[in-house]
């Protein structure tokens, strides 16, 4: 609870530090406060309270999501370093923009009362449709803010619809009341408080770009400004996780049979969907958007089986899955500069003639990606398969491999450009401190495959 | 109050203000020619159209008065609850102004009030 | 009171259909502020009184201009006419009717609450609104002002120039 505290009077003590004209001070106090925020959340590890009439529910679940979230908000932040030093105005308020949806997603990690799952996602979502405008001259920065805004907006009144039905139904806003609530029926739910929760079901989902309701991801990636990009993929992502595994485990548990082949239905879509259009994408920003639709739907796998480890398993997949994005939005970036500002896959065309050990942690950042072995990518997909046959889900399993075992072919597309010689080569230029961003997470994504590790959640 | 009398007083305002807009339309002289219809009855002809593009600035400020007002909205209940809510109360609608007070400060250090 | 709650919300159903249907900004604008007028009488209805006002005050007041000011911003001299292709035009159909289908079905076979909490006239006073807002849901309110904040960055960081 502190931690909630203290990071949203943070993000003001952020915007305020812009006025000092200093620019370099701005990402060392951020990752400063972050790191606090963090002692500050482990403090309560194996604590477990409730606070604010239960409107918060501080347990290990939501302390390690949150610790997730601020290691992978770290890193973004020392990207930012280099990222923003071309930029002249408004860097103070990036960091601060960036710090205030990371509120949002603590109070997605750990509501037990649904406006506060509401108010979290709001929280979340402003400060991204701002900072997807972030570049003002750009018609595409234009358009990607304004296409996330109008279609959040419109999945935001589907939620907040839905959350009206189900209080209508049960007169109760409480996840676990809910829960007793929908017990009580047997799996024949009354009509409005099923299309209550189906409508909840399609808020979150838009949140975190789920087949259906995925249209706006490829556009908004590839408009908004790389290292907004990254943020979005990674901690939006698992605040976007989060919160649906809360809403499933604490309050529908056992699923009713039609919010289950809802879900099912969604999980396959959303492979088929991703893989079939990243085969034809040239843009990598687009790829990786498209990439990250398939991600979901191995993530909303894990989240169909049910099983009490599902929140673990949700947990080191989009840990990996985060470390994995991350580099390689860095490495494109320097590639995209070199390139004058192209996106297509054709600028990494040269990268292994020139930085040879870069194109060796790029590969071993799409293998991660990809899931293939050593890598802990392979590890994530291999607990996610387990834990779905365990639960008895063989059909959509087995089409989930296959669909893993396409996507191999689109991430290696990309490598091979990076192995293939360049006919009027750039010079590429990698900052030190991304060189470094760089090989810790390839490292990193080595070791977690070797060490998985389970939380007890 | 009944919701009869409220029923009531609706349909005597209604009657009222349309008895009102109907009288004034019927009694007095009316004549009416293309030059009426103008923006500017005796002047220049007007060129183009009259749909103005606002600048921007205007919705600064407009969006910059809906957060206040809405603060103030929640500033209503306090003001009933004050006495049962008590110095917990007190401290907790400070915390609210003082967040927004701060938004409204660095708005003014960034020159968003200033009119260009 | 049936006869109130037919009449607001057959001009609320006109209003809304005259949003969508008319061509004028503007026009679109006045009947949407009809038709949230028609809502606050709704809200009167549910012995909501103080959701009413603020109803009026924030949403016909202040959202409605800034409403207005967003449609002098786009500069709609001349009429553009969005044109769809037939197969965008049929499916949005299709997918209205279905969701207009979904939901008379969910109302339709509504079931009666037992409602939770005995009735209290009070409930929708502004001593009400106030316990709940400094009782259960403090910390919701508290939180929202970061809301506020972020908002209000937004707002600057788009709406002033660079200098």
């Amino acid at each position: 609870m502190s931690a909630l505290i203290f990071i949203a009077i943070f993000g003001i003590i952020v915007l305020y530090l812009g006025f000092a004209n200093n620019k370099a001070i701005l990402a060392p106090a951020a990752i400063g406060g972050l790191l606090i925020t963090m002692a500050l959340s482990i403090k309560d590890w194996g604590v477990g309270s409730k606070y604010f009439h239960d409107m918060i529910v501080v347990d290990n679940f939501s302390i390690a999501f949150n610790v997730s979230m601020l290691i992978i908000t770290i890193l973004i932040f020392l990207f930012g370093v280099n990222y923003y030093k071309r930029m002249e105005h408004h860097v103070a308020e990036q960091y601060a923009l960036m710090i205030f949806a990371l509120t949002g997603a603590f109070l997605m990690t750990s509501y037990s009362n649904l406006i506060m799952l509401f108010l979290g996602i709001e929280i979340l979502s402003i400060p991204l449709y701002i900072l997807a405008g972030g570049k003002k001259s750009s018609y595409r920065s234009n358009e990607a803010s304004f296409k996330y805004f109008l279609l959040g907006s419109f999945s935001t009144a589907f939620f907040l619809f839905g959350i009206a039905l189900v209080y209508g139904a049960s007169s109760t806003f409480y996840l676990p009341e809910i829960n007793t609530y929908i017990a009580q029926f047997n799996g024949h739910l009354p009509p409005m408080l099923m299309v209550g929760l189906l409508f909840i079901l399609i808020g979150v989902s838009f949140k975190v770009a789920v087949a259906p309701f995925h249209f706006w991801s490829p556009d908004v990636y590839e408009g908004a400004p790389t290292l907004v990009t990254a943020f979005m993929a990674t901690v939006v992502k698992t605040a976007g996780f989060a919160a649906f595994y809360r809403l499933l485990g604490m309050g529908l548990l056992p699923l009713p049979a039609a919010l289950e082949k809802t879900l099912w239905v969604m999980t396959g879509l959303s492979l088929l969907v991703g893989n079939l259009a990243a085969l034809k994408q040239s843009n990598f920003k687009r790829l990786l958007a498209y990439s990250a639709i398939v991600h979901t739907g191995f993530m909303l796998l894990a989240m169909l089986s049910q099983h009490d480890s599902a929140g673990s398993v949700l947990l080191y997949y989009t840990f990996v899955y985060s470390l994995a994005t991350i580099p390689l939005f860095i490495i494109f970036i320097h590639m995209k500069r070199s390139a004058k500002g192209l996106e297509d896959l054709v600028i990494f065309r040269g990268l292994y003639k020139q930085k040879p050990w870069v194109a060796v942690f790029m590969t071993i950042l799409l293998m991660s990606l990809a899931g293939l072995p050593p890598t802990s990518g392979f590890m994530a997909k291999y607990q996610v398969f387990t834990l779905a046959i365990s639960q008895g889900y063989i059909a959509i399993t087995i089409f989930a491999i296959v669909m893993a075992i396409i996507g191999v072919y689109y991430y290696f597309y990309v490598l091979r450009e990076a192995f293939t010689d360049s006919d009027e080569p750039n010079p590429i230029l990698i900052p030190f401190l991304n060189a470094a961003l760089i090989v810790v997470c390839g490292i990193a994504v080595v070791l977690l495959g070797l060490f998985t590790f389970t939380i007890p959640i | 109050m009944e919701s009869s009398s409220l029923l009531l007083f609706f349909l005597a305002a209604i009657t009222l203000v349309g008895a009102a807009m109907v009288f004034s339309s019927y009694i007095p002289p009316t004549s009416t020619n293309a030059v009426k219809f103008e923006p500017y009855e005796c002047g220049i002809e007007t060129i183009g159209d009259t749909w103005l593009q606002y600048t921007v600035g205007y919705y600064l400020f407009a969006i910059l008065f809906l957060i206040f007002d809405v603060e103030t909205i929640f500033l209503f209940p306090w003001a009933v609850v004050m006495r049962s809510a008590g110095m917990t109360g007190f401290i907790e609608i400070l915390i609210f102004f003082a967040i927004l007070g701060l938004g409204l400060f660095y708005g003014w250090k960034k020159h968003a009030l200033r009119w260009e | 009171m049936i006869f109130l709650f037919y009449l607001l919300s057959a001009i609320m159903i006109v209003c809304a259909l005259l949003v969508v249907f008319s061509r004028n900004p503007i026009n679109n604008v006045i009947y949407l502020i009809l038709c949230f007028i028609a809502m606050a009488g709704h809200y009167i209805l549910l012995n909501a009184q103080f959701l009413a006002v603020v109803h009026i005050i924030v949403y016909t007041g202040a959202i409605m201009v800034l409403f207005l000011f967003v449609i002098m911003l786009l500069n709609l001299n001349k009429a553009i006419i969005f044109r769809k292709s037939t197969v965008t035009r049929v499916s949005a159909v299709v997918t209205g009717g279905i969701f207009f289908l979904v939901l008379l079905a969910a109302t339709r076979q509504t079931f009666e609450i037992h409602a939770k909490y005995p009735f209290n006239s009070d409930i929708g006073l502004v001593s009400g609104i106030g316990k709940a807002l400094f009782g259960e849901f403090l910390l919701p309110f508290e939180i929202s002002s970061i809301l506020f904040i972020s908002a209000m960055v937004g707002a600057m960081m788009f709406g002033k120039k660079d200098e």
